[in-house]
């Protein structure tokens, strides 16, 4: 009865093992293996939103001032903080409901996320004080913090084709 | 006298369908009941009955989350499964290669 479910073929148990038999077993794992990974590789859907949205927010707060004036600029930080906070939660969930999650998972995102981080903290906080709406400080800087997820999905995408 | 590596198979993943449970779960860190389900492409209960056989030998952790109002299944390859599944490959690959006396051979003592 066993044998009907877990795909033992009758009789045929770890002593009649052949070469062709071992071949295909390890050709029918590698084929699961392969859908999985395949399935991990979400996170660059997560690595390119994050990577899109958040640099072109933290642009758009930091050139606010030069863009419609001092006015201006409270509402649209605030705006933008609010997008920023929203898409962030919503990459959150996105991230806690993927039904596959890698090997390479937590330090990717430990990396990844690391690596913004300091990007991002740097951009902030010397654009505040030493480049308030400075062109030249935040654009190049803000495409900077992209840099990490345009990094991350390389190397999801690489390692996916050397799967192949 | 050397061991022939199918005396290195285990007996529970030696099931092709365990070992294809195994293998997909090797490759990932963690994975839902339905991914699972669909890499093997077998049915809910069979898929249900292997876990608990792996589930029982230690080799996989079955964990339960909720994904907003669902239930979810969680299924994990244990330390001690990850370690079975490496063993249980190199020697298949060795059979495989055909690097080892013909199979019958009385090799495995």
């Amino acid at each position: 009865m066993e044998g009907a479910m877990d795909g033992t073929p009758g009789g045929a148990g770890r002593a009649h093992i052949g070469r062709e038999q071992a071949a295909a077993s390890l050709a029918a794992a590698e084929d699961a293996a392969a859908k999985m990974r395949r399935k991990a590789s979400t996170y660059a859907v997560y690595c390119a939103v994050f990577g899109t949205v958040i640099p072109a927010c933290t642009a758009v707060i930091g050139l606010a001032p030069s863009l419609l004036g001092r006015e201006a600029t409270v509402p649209i930080v605030m705006t933008t903080s609010a997008v920023m906070g929203v898409a962030i939660l919503s990459l959150i969930i996105y991230l806690l409901t993927r039904p596959v999650t890698g090997t390479w998972f937590t330090r990717a995102h430990m990396a990844t996320m690391l690596s913004w981080g300091i990007l991002y903290s740097v951009t902030m906080l010397v654009g505040m004080y030493a480049f308030r709406a400075e062109p030249a400080w935040w654009i190049p800087m803000s495409i900077a913090t992209a840099l990490p997820f345009a990094a991350a999905i390389a190397w999801i995408l690489r390692m996916n084709r050397r799967e192949r | 006298m050397t061991r022939h590596p199918r005396a290195r198979l285990d007996d529970v993943i030696h099931a092709p369908v365990r070992f294809s449970i195994v293998a997909a779960l090797a490759a990932v860190q963690q994975a839902d009941f339905k991914a699972v389900r669909d890499a093997v492409e077998i049915t809910d209960s069979a898929l249900s009955k292997q876990v608990a056989t792996l589930e029982k030998a230690g080799y996989v952790d079955v964990g339960k989350t909720w994904a907003g109002r669902r239930p979810r299944t969680v299924l994990r390859l244990t330390s001690g499964g990850r370690a079975a599944f490496g063993q249980h490959v190199a020697a298949l690959r060795e059979i495989a290669e055909g690097a080892v006396p013909a199979v019958g051979d009385g090799g495995d003592r």
